[in-house]
This record gives structure tokens, sequence and C-alpha cells, in this order.
């Protein structure tokens, strides 16, 4: 399981997401124990390739890696993704540890302005498409 | 998809999968000494172990909550061989007793603790307490009611159509309930000897 928290901010979906740590090292190999700039840039790779945020018919914007946090058995990791100024809808695509757990559910939640909607994704259904009221 | 209903969703599909077979087997333990007769003392059972859930619910919302996932993944099945157990002494086949509500409340604590996992991660920004932990955890009442009413289905064919005798159905479960926990014991054993 993991969660996500979208903000649309300043042309740019700015995303946080909560991944289990285990789930993570198991997904990337055993990279907290590395120096940060190795782990980072697995990290960066394994991101890009299992979440994309797609809004209306525009290409998918490059994802911009900030960085990584531990916590106990959690990790943080931090990124944007450019976004038109007012999107009206968003394709959701994330997969992370679906190729590893049949059972793997992640929860993505988008603001948009004071509105907020949510992706429910899992095996077999790892993209969802949400619409924002203008 | 409004955040209330996935994490309602979230906590429904928890329960009814199988990879939830503890706390179905759980409820089953419970269960397996009442009749048709006695539906109310169920749900007064259940609602104990719903209430312990919410027990640790709250520990974990205070953020109180730091026990060893290994130790509670042991204990869990180990309630459950419990309960099994006691079904097959005279006071735990005793549908009038009420130590079966405490029995259910002080391990849906336990039970609820297995959760603690989940809590620290469906916490996060604007999904707080209100708008994920409580949705997830109706979630998880509704998966437990359907369990309820799937298992009181089978009572209800056992009752009317194959036997009377609540004796040979609490021993069927009660001994399907021990041997599969029991394995999840010796599976999820936490000590080193």
């Amino acid at each position: 399981m993991s969660v996500a928290q979208v903000h649309h901010q300043e042309g740019q979906w700015q995303v946080s997401l909560k991944v289990f740590s285990d789930d993570l090292e198991r997904a990337v190999g055993p990279l907290l124990d590395d120096t940060t700039a190795q782990a980072d840039s697995a990290l960066a790779r394994y991101t890009r390739q299992h979440f994309a945020l797609t809004s209306g018919d525009r290409p998918p914007g490059r994802l911009q890696y900030l960085g990584h946090e531990s916590e106990v058995n959690l990790t943080y990791l931090y990124f944007y993704i450019p976004a038109p100024a007012q999107p009206h809808s968003v394709e959701v695509k994330h997969s992370f540890f679906m190729e590893l757990f049949d059972d793997q559910v992640n929860i993505v939640n988008i603001t948009v302005g004071e509105e907020l909607e949510t992706a429910y994704l899992k095996e077999g259904r790892p993209r969802q498409k949400l619409r924002f009221n203008p | 998809m409004s955040n209330f209903s996935t994490y309602l969703q979230l906590g429904y599909e928890h329960i009814v999968s199988f990879d939830a077979l503890d706390h179905i087997l759980f409820i089953v333990a419970i269960m397996a000494v009442y009749q048709l007769k006695h539906w109310l003392r169920m749900i007064i059972a259940i609602s104990f172990f719903a209430l312990g859930h919410s027990v640790s619910l709250a520990l974990a919302a205070a953020g109180v909550v730091d026990f060893e996932v290994e130790l509670i993944e042991f204990l869990i099945p180990a309630t459950i061989v419990f309960t099994a157990l006691i079904n097959l002494t005279k006071g735990g086949r005793d549908a009038r007793s009420r130590s079966k509500y405490w029995l259910a409340g002080i391990f849906g604590i336990i039970h609820g603790l297995g959760f603690s996992n989940y809590y620290g991660m469906l916490t996060m920004g604007e999904s707080t307490y209100w708008q994920a932990l409580l949705p997830f955890n109706l979630g998880v009442e509704l998966g437990q009611l359907a369990v309820v009413l799937v298992f009181l289905l089978a009572l209800l064919v056992y009752e009317f159509f194959l036997n009377k005798k609540l004796r040979d159905w609490s021993l069927f479960w009660s001994g399907v309930v021990f041997g599969l926990s029991l394995v999840m014991c010796i599976e999820n054993w936490p000590f080193n000897f």
C-alpha cells in the first residue's frame, strides 16, 4: 500500500508519496543504506517508470525528482511534474510495487484549489482519470 | 471518487479478502457457539470486537501505539487458537455466558493493533483522522458485517436443512479455526528458541 498527496500549485503537480520502506527496498534494492546520491538516482528512475500525471491532451510532463526522507518503517519521496494552469482533468498512473504484490493498493489524493479528488489504484487498474470543476 | 468512499472501500477490502483470514477466523470462532435464536448475543459479541478495534484506533490516533509488529502478528493467531479452545469447554459453549463479550473486546484490541502499520500509512497531509482513519475503520466494520452475514446464512442452512445439533456445528468450526490459526501461530513464531 502507498498514499500520495498531490497539490496543484504554481503550474506544477507537487507530489509527496509515502511508501513502506520494506516495499521500496524490495523494488529497488537495499538503497537506503547507500549514499543518498546513489539511492536517489535509483529512486528517481523507479518513480519515473511507475508514476505519471497527464493533464488533458498534453504529453506527460517530465517528472522532476527532488529527494527522499525515511522515518522508522516509512519512506517519503518528493517530486513535481509540470501541470497546466487550470487543469480540468488528470490521468493518474501509479503502479508502484504492483509488479511485486498482487494485492498492492495505491491511493492518490489530488487537490486543485479547494477541490480534493482521490484515485484508488490496484493491480490490473494502475491508471484512473479524475475530473475537476473549474 | 471521494476521499471518504476510497478509505471506506480500502477498509472493507482489507477484511473481505483471503489476506484477512485471521480476522475472519476470529469472527467465526466467536460466532461458532451461537444458534440463530442467539442473534442478538452474536451482534453484541461482534460489537465488542469492533469496540476493541476502536480502542486500538484511538490509541493509534493518539500516537501511543508502539508494539513489535512480529509480536502482534503472533498474538493475533494466538488469540484465535485460544478462543477456539475455549469453545470446547463447558463455559465457552454456553451461549448465555457474557465472558465471550469481554474476550471479543480484549482480543479486538490486539487485532486492531495489527492495523497500526496502516494507520501510520493512511494519515498524511489533509488525510488525517476524520478523512482517512475513520472511514477506513468503518469499512473494516462493514467487512466484518459481511462476514457475519455469510456465516449466519450458513448457520441458517445448517439449522433448517441439515442438522439441529449445535454441538456438531460448534465443534466443526472450532476445529477448522483451531487448525488454521495454529499453523499461523507457528508461521509467525517470534521467539528464538
